[in-house]
């Protein structure tokens, strides 16, 4: 019994933490906690050295603060929020619902659009989630969307914003497995425009069959000249769309890395602000505060997810999981990628991305490493790639699947009364059907991940 | 009981007051990157503070900025929690909660981050350390203290939550309502 524990310890940790991260408690707290507390028991059971301790903080130091590419993290994050609070992004939403107005389902594709800007403002789904409710539902509701519709749009919308660069996702995926941001960035463009694309064709025929759920606006709203409706796509629509084509095309083109094109996306929101007659000293203070905590929830998070990595990987962690994996009969390739991707789709139901990433993939990413897929892949050290943006797109239908998905739980705190939780669940079920097709093309077909990042380069 | 509750409101005013102000940092970072993108394509460098140094800057300056923000987001209550099963408990058994929590996993995580931290920073100050690139910043024990002192604050922070749900639990009605309004209105 004692030899058994000792050599179990890291499985005991990984599923004490899962059970007392429900308690409610601030995750990062928990994380660094149950680290401490495995730390001392590792003494108790002689398979931990107390002068491990002192690795604890020079590890927090190299992940989360000697780090120069996560400093892309808090650059997106202001660039976000000052699009958010200055206004900007309030009118690229009107300008999208002008000059969709005349499509059926207009309305919900400009928020599915909206959706994929905005997510990196928020930092996580559950927030971005909240916002997209808070901002699109009245208005949608209002003009005679179904509730269905209504819920399940803003629910994909807000979660397919981690997908779709410049997500922070995929910059602290890239850090932790060593792969360029920009190469994930790449290579998340497709299978997120094949998500988006497949939302906006599904409301597009939704509408047209059942105009009732989302009935057309009226032709008289918005601007009726075309002088008009010229100065709105100018004023409105071009700037903070040239904006993020610049921001993403310096790292597709390889001109900056994805801190640097953050810093110059940053101010390119501040000038966008000021030509909105928006940058005073109020909006800086709530953008600065915004930010700012959204950062350091993400950081604080990072401290204790690199705790608990330390902890894991120094009580033997990594054999445990390649003993547990062989004793379950997991050993090839595509058995491990399956297991993986279940486990991160149940965790999906109750965790955000960040515990998701920031626990998992440290603890799989060895094992990740031996794996060989050459004949799926043309090249087995693509592999990584493929895999983190399975991951990404898996994440997408984990957080909406019915009876849990995290995103839903954050939707249903947000909505008026009116809308029920049947509502929620009827409204979703096509755009995880949708999803689950997307999972599909992109493991049948890893080109779909694969190709955009080797057209750039990234991948010789 | 008052005094334990004007305690905690003034942990939270000077964590308040240091995080607004740490906030312009964001601008200061901005600008160095945004220099370091200019100055780069241009050529341009001013000699001796060339590129290395600038993005060492980055680093030292979001480290500034995000640890002094880890304390005051506890205190606003944003740090990320799994609270799927415990939303809807009522108030009194949310406040006992956070205490078990504070007790078994922020005050150990404290004590132990804290203390490290200042050896940290301590060593690298005895043995004067520098950037590891031959023209990196120097004085590397200055960011190094700023991650005790964000720590401190983060202490700092866990007492005050602590303090304000001692009083929660066991003060008088009306000052049970002023530590916590937000719980004692449902």
């Amino acid at each position: 019994m004692y030899d058994w524990i000792a050599d179990h310890l890291a499985v005991l940790m990984f599923a004490v933490l899962t059970v007392i991260m429900f308690v409610g408690y601030p995750v990062a707290f928990v994380l660094g906690g149950v680290a401490l507390g495995f730390g001392v028991l590792g003494i108790i059971f002689d398979v931990f050295h107390p002068a491990q301790f002192f690795a604890l903080i020079p590890r927090i130091w190299g992940q989360a603060v000697q780090n120069q590419v996560l400093i892309a993290v808090p650059m997106f994050v202001f660039m976000g929020t000052m699009l958010e609070r200055s206004g900007v992004a309030d009118e690229l939403l009107r300008a999208l619902q002008v000059l969709t107005r005349r499509i059926p389902g207009g309305l919900a594709m400009s928020v599915t659009l909206m959706g994929t800007i905005m997510a990196a403002s928020t930092g996580i789904v559950g927030a971005s989630v909240i916002m997209l409710t808070l901002v699109a539902l009245p208005t949608m509701l209002q003009r005679g969307y179904s509730k269905e519709l209504s819920v399940g749009t803003i629910a994909s919308a807000g979660t397919l914003g981690i997908l779709i660069p410049p997500s922070i996702m995929l910059v602290i995926m890239g850090d932790l497995m060593s792969v360029s941001v920009g190469t994930l960035f790449t290579a998340s463009i497709v299978p997120g425009l094949i998500l988006s694309g497949i939302y906006v064709v599904f409301i597009g025929i939704l509408a047209f069959v059942r105009p009732d759920m989302a009935p057309p606006l009226e032709a008289t709203s918005g601007p009726q000249g075309s002088v008009e409706l010229l100065r709105m796509v100018l004023r409105s629509f071009l700037p903070p769309a040239f904006l993020i084509f610049v921001v993403l095309g310096s790292i597709f083109g390889g001109f900056a890395t994805p801190t640097e094109a953050g810093g110059a996306g940053c101010l390119g929101a501040i000038l966008l602000a000021i030509w909105n007659r928006r940058f005073n000293l109020a909006t800086i203070r709530a953008v600065i505060e915004s930010a700012a905590l959204t950062n350091a929830l993400v950081f604080f998070i990072i401290f204790g997810a690199t705790l608990f990595s330390y902890v894991f990987r120094a009580l033997g962690g990594d054999d445990v999981v390649a003993e547990i994996l062989k004793a379950l009969g997991i050993d090839s390739g595509w058995e491990i990628l399956v297991f993986v991707m279940l486990l991160v789709f149940i965790m999906g139901f109750f965790f955000d991305w960040l515990e998701i990433c920031l626990i998992v993939l440290p603890i799989f990413a060895p094992i990740l490493k031996l794996v060989d897929f050459t004949p799926h892949l043309a090249a087995n050290k693509d592999f990584l790639v493929w895999f983190l943006i399975l991951t990404a797109v898996n994440l997408q239908s984990a957080f909406l699947t019915p009876p849990f998905g995290f995103a839903l739980f954050y939707m249903k705190g947000t909505v008026p009364p009116s809308v029920t939780m049947q509502h929620i669940y009827r409204g979703i079920i096509p755009f995880v059907g949708l999803q689950v097709v997307a999972v599909v093309v992109c493991l049948v077909w890893p080109e779909t991940i694969l190709w955009l990042p080797r057209r750039f380069g990234f991948l010789d | 009981m008052t005094q334990l509750l004007a305690l905690s409101d003034a942990i939270d005013g000077v964590l308040d007051r240091i995080a607004k102000a740490s906030g312009w940092i964001y601008f200061a970072l901005i600008g160095v990157i945004c220099w370091d993108i200019i100055t780069r394509k241009v050529g341009f460098q001013i000699p001796g503070f060339g590129s290395t140094p600038i993005q060492e800057l980055e680093w030292h300056l979001h480290g500034m900025l995000f640890m002094f923000w880890l304390g005051y987001a506890y205190v606003r209550n944003v740090h990320v929690r799994i609270d799927v099963f415990t939303a809807g408990l009522p108030a009194r058994r949310l406040a006992w909660l956070e205490v078990l929590g504070v007790f078994l996993f922020a005050i150990p995580y404290c004590i132990v981050a804290t203390w490290f931290a200042f050896e940290f920073a301590h060593l690298s100050f005895i043995q004067n350390e520098s950037s590891d690139a031959p023209n990196g910043l120097p004085y590397r024990w200055i960011i190094k203290a700023f991650l005790f002192l964000g720590l401190v604050l983060l202490c700092a922070s866990v007492v005050s939550v602590l303090l304000r749900r001692f009083v929660f639990l066991f003060g008088s009605d009306e000052l049970a309502a002023r530590a916590m309004p937000s719980a004692s209105a449902h």
